[in-house]
């Protein structure tokens, strides 16, 4: 993924330069935390004919959620209340939870619709909206906070419908809660996904909701368009003509680049073996379009599809201009040999980027054959830390993973058969697969040992990975998995053989140095030794592999061996899995610590408003942002430049049983983890800060009661232009927004106060006050008229003046001295019709024709004016 | 006259002045040319008379016949802020449109938010806060 210069260099500021010594460490503390291990040796029993979808329990995601509830454990207390429960009572992210997303549970039209007074959890407050008791919907709903910190809503409201005029009221109907919650089977593909999904997709910090359109709904702008469609229909009908084709399309999904996502039954779809079905590439597409976002925004763009890096590979390039009817157009066009992820893919950057990340992850074997080698190769390297979902690449990974728990298994079945004297029969291996002389009896026992290993492994993978068992079907087994293990096995069982032979101690000391490599400490020191040095993974590889060479010493191994015991490590905890399991940590720790950041930004808000007001410098900064929404401009910069301080205040704060944060690197990366919650912090409090100021100014227009428009209608000196009643009401607006003296910080007056002045001014120059004004002032309307008369000739001239250039140009001195007669001629010969046009269009002006002003007399004064204006219009176009 | 236009144009630019020194609805062809040199591409557009004259860094200006009518460019620095333009804008009668976008699209649309008095628009999209591009044309 592209590094965002700015922010780097924002950390290192905030660093300074230290270089790393034995500092304790927050994850290390936070370790001694974290539940029990998975000890690679013991395999279940596990039934081969189970998939992902068998073992989706209660149980199974509660374990989730405690594993992932532990490392927030140590965590500041929340403080407050949601209904009957104490916050503080609650574990740290359940509370989290309830504070930030707790209003928007449930029936939002009526409170008490649910009662969740027996519940001293959120699973169960959840299952309660669901009406079902311990339930699965529960828990997948707070895991998928507890992993995506964003909320899948439980509730009754759809983020911006049109028809939802409270919530619980979709395309004109009062539909039931039950209607706006996920299906059994649809809960399962989100937990699914999750385990499909990493980073860039599991740490969008500015996602916010994803909700669905009501069971069964299509969504209400498709359904108002189809309506609108099949009335304009009825009335072709009646006249005979034919009607119009009805588009039979859906919309299934829509992400919004302020966090929301919509999705309708058809993004929604699972198959009946539940690992299939639209669901998968359709809801990864829309999140996809939030990684665009969210990385558009640190480029300090709209979209990242939009640079020109990925234009270029994906073919697209954009024609903008402005139509006759002064209409900017954007239409985004694509080269003719550009080739696409899908025909969708091919209707904007934005689209193709988001079709090809999700279809890349989702269909890879396909994908692989539709778009550009390059395309490929970018989105591998930056969406997918370089790897591919193409079934032969997905095999061969799953064998490179599971090396150390082959590598054991094979240990042990050497062992084993080196023992045994039970003959067992097996063709599994032939005499060639191994380098060692091998007797038949060994080569059996291996064989039968082998087919167990490949039964366990893949009966574990099916299990644990999600695309298992879609992958490890009968024919991929016998074709592609077994070829590629045998050749892992046979290649480990020839190594111990060997050993075996050399030094009988071999399997004892070799087995001690297995059992610790699940634990992930070393890869993690190595982890904090290489962030952020040049050539990070690289880094990370030699340290690690310098690690375990320090670990495996005692054992007293050939150099070769410990290389060797060091690379199995190494393969057990490659970089990128490090990279994303010491990302969660350091983000669940953030998360865990959310008051000390609610409390910061509180603080910071509070300190900037005591500043004083003011709206007279340009707003600068980019640390802060308020999404489309305005504020004012010295509230905005002082909290953008405070911010950087509270960042380094919120991490000095953080702290495991008083332990602060000591290790440099750690500092970094938490600097990089506090930033966006900050930031997501502040935009809530703006959010809620606006929605206070709306309150606000909705009484203050409740009050005025008419007092603005007596206001207007008591002296009419602000009328500036009487040449159209347009020009009245323009004038009209600018004196009432003057008028209006709330002092505003989250919004403009137009936003603020655009209705009220509307209202104030409407029809005002039909009212009798102003008809008084105007008959008083008759003479001085005259005068105006002759003034707005001259100032339309002068615009059609102008226009007049440019044509005239188009047909004798003046663009060389040869082409000035050559057509000036012609040019000049060209304009002085249409000077009478111009003055005709003006007097006809003013002519028809209500005011003018009310108060009856002859337009002959207004002629002759133009005439006097004639030379004037002509030299005028010489002298600025020619 | 024209080499007095040149030098101020070439002056104003030179001290990073935000809005080009053209105007729209009066610069030539020529005049543009003669400031930035000849454009990478020309383009026809679905105008009549309309043509596009492309420049680096997606500089692009629309002209009716040989008037430059329409300048795109992208922003620079503080201009990719929307709050930047809404502070700009304050005491303009705005409008905000919605560019007529593809109705099968999964994302927020862009608007146009514009200050005819000024000649000045901005694009931006729904619910975001940096500014896609800047158009000038014709003050009003």
């Amino acid at each position: 993924m592209k590094k965002n210069n700015f922010f780097i260099l924002l950390i290192l500021l905030l660093v300074g330069c230290s270089k790393s010594k034995d500092y304790s460490t927050i994850v290390n503390e936070l370790k001694k935390n974290s539940g029990p291990k998975e000890v690679y040796r013991h395999l279940a029993n596990i039934d081969a004919t189970k998939c992902l979808k068998d073992i989706f329990s209660v149980d199974m995601v509660k374990s989730e959620i405690k594993q992932l509830e532990i490392k927030q454990a140590k965590g500041t207390k929340v403080e407050g209340k949601w209904r009957h429960l104490n916050l503080a009572d609650l574990s740290i992210p359940q509370a989290n939870f309830l504070k930030t997303f707790g209003a928007s549970l449930g029936d939002l039209n009526n409170s008490k619709a649910f009662d969740y007074s027996s519940c001293n959890d959120v699973p169960c407050i959840i299952n309660k909206i669901y009406q079902k008791e311990n339930h699965i919907a529960g828990y997948v709903h707070y895991l998928w906070y507890l992993k995506m910190g964003s909320y899948l809503s439980a509730s009754n409201n759809v983020y911006d419908s049109k028809t939802q005029t409270r919530p619980g009221i979709y395309n004109g109907k009062e539909l039931p809660v039950s209607a706006y919650l996920f299906r059994d089977e649809e809960l399962y593909a989100f937990w699914r996904l999750m385990l499909m999904m990493k980073s860039p997709h599991t740490v969008l910090t500015k996602l916010k909701e994803i909700t669905r359109v009501p069971q069964g709904e299509s969504f209400d702008f498709t359904v108002e368009k189809r309506q609108q469609l099949e009335r304009e229909n009825l009335s072709l009908v009646a006249q005979g003509k034919r009607p119009k084709p009805i588009p039979l399309g859906e919309t299934c999904g829509l992400s919004y680049s302020n966090g929301y996502i919509i999705l309708q039954d058809l993004c929604l779809s699972v198959g009946q073996d539940q690992d299939s079905g639209s669901f998968y590439d359709s809801v990864l597409h829309e999140l996809t379009h939030q990684v665009d976002f969210h990385e558009g925004s640190k480029l300090n763009t709209t979209h990242r599809s939009f640079k020109s890096d990925y234009l270029e590979l994906s073919g697209f390039w954009l024609e903008e201009y402005k139509n006759e009817r002064n209409e900017t157009i954007r239409q985004w066009k694509l080269n003719a040999n550009a080739k696409l992820p899908s025909a969708y893919g091919g209707t904007s950057p934005a689209e193709n980027f988001a079709e090809t990340i999700s279809l890349f992850r989702t269909k890879g074997t396909l994908t692989k054959t539709k778009i550009s080698e390059i395309h490929w190769a970018f989105t591998s390297k930056n969406y997918f830390a370089d790897k591919s979902f193409d079934k032969n690449t997905i095999i061969k990974n799953w064998i490179n993973t599971q090396s150390s728990l082959l590598a054991q298994l094979s240990l042990k079945a050497v062992s084993d058969c080196s023992k045994s004297n039970v003959p067992s029969i097996s063709t599994y291996f032939r005499p060639a697969d191994f380098t060692l002389t091998t007797l038949p009896s060994m080569i059996n026992c291996l064989g039968a040992k082998a087919i167990e290993i490949s039964q366990d492994v893949s009966s574990k993978i099916k299990i644990s990975e999600p695309d298992g068992c879609s992958i490890l079907n009968e024919y991929n087994m016998r074709d592609d998995w077994e070829p590629a293990l045998k050749s892992q096995l046979s290649s480990f069982m020839s190594k111990y053989l060997i050993e075996l032979q050399n030094d009988k101690t071999y399997f004892a000391k070799v087995q001690s140095f297995y059992d610790r490599i699940p634990d992930i400490g070393l890869a993690n020191k190595a982890y904090l030794e290489c962030y952020q040095e040049d050539l990070e993974e690289d880094c990370y590889n030699q340290e690690v592999h310098k690690l375990a060479l320090l670990e495996v010493a005692s054992l007293n191994l050939p150099e070769v061996h410990a290389s060797e015991l060091a690379n199995l490590y190494l393969g057990s905890h490659p970089y990128l899995n490090t990279q994303q399991y010491m990302r969660e940590i350091y983000r669940s720790f953030v998360l865990s610590h959310s008051e000390i950041v609610n409390q910061a930004a509180l603080d910071i808000w509070a300190t900037c408003e005591e500043m004083g007001i003011s709206d007279e410098l340009a707003p600068e900064g980019r640390f802060f942002k308020i999404s489309d929404g305005y504020m004012v401009s010295s509230l905005y910069n002082c909290i953008n430049a405070k911010f950087y301080d509270t960042v380094k205040e919120i991490v000095r704060d953080l702290s495991v049983d008083g332990i602060k944060v000591q290790h440099p690197k750690e500092e970094m990366i938490l600097y990089s983890e506090v930033i966006p919650s900050l930031q997501r912090t502040l935009l809530s409090l703006f959010a809620q800060k606006m929605e206070r100021e709306g309150r606000q100014i909705q009484s203050y227009v409740k009050k005025d009661e008419g007092n603005l428009r007596k206001e207007i209608l008591s002296n009419f000196s602000w009328v500036k232009n009487i040449s159209s009643n347009a020009a009245i009401i323009d004038d009209c607006h600018a004196l009432a927004f003057s008028k209006t003296t709330f002092p505003l910080l989250y919004q403009t007056k137009a936003q603020a106060f655009g209705v009220l002045v509307q209202n104030s001014c409407q029809d005002v120059q039909m009212s009798n006050e102003f008809n008084f004004w105007i008959e008083e002032s008759k003479s001085v309307f005259e005068e105006k008229s002759l003034e707005s008369l001259q100032n339309l000739v002068l615009s059609y001239a102008t226009a007049k003046a440019k044509d005239c250039l188009v047909q004798y140009p003046n663009d060389t001195n040869l082409n000035r001295i050559k057509h000036k007669t012609n040019r000049d001629a060209c304009l002085m010969n249409s000077w009478t019709a111009i003055e005709d046009q003006a007097i006809k269009n003013f002519s028809s002006d209500p005011l003018v024709i009310k108060f009856k002003i002859d337009p002959e007399s207004l002629r002759v004064k133009l005439e006097a004016n004639r030379r004037k204006n002509q030299v005028r219009i010489m002298k600025e176009n020619f | 006259m024209r080499s007095s236009i040149i030098l101020t144009i070439l002056l104003l630019s030179g001290c990073g002045v935000k809005k080009s020194s053209f105007v729209m609805g009066k610069t030539t062809r020529s005049e543009v040319i003669s400031v930035k040199g000849e454009p990478i591409k020309e383009e026809a557009i679905p105008v009549n008379d309309g043509t596009i004259l492309i420049y680096g860094e997606d500089e692009k200006y629309q002209l009716k016949g040989d008037i430059v009518v329409n300048l795109f460019k992208n922003p620079s620095n503080q201009e990719r802020l929307l709050l930047f333009w809404k502070h700009k804008f304050k005491d303009c009668l705005t409008t905000i449109k919605k560019i007529s976008k593809d109705e099968t699209s999964h994302t927020s649309p862009e608007m146009e938010f514009s200050c005819p008095s000024q000649g000045v628009s901005v694009i931006y999209t729904e619910g975001s806060d940096v500014i896609s591009r800047v158009i000038e044309n014709e003050k009003k």
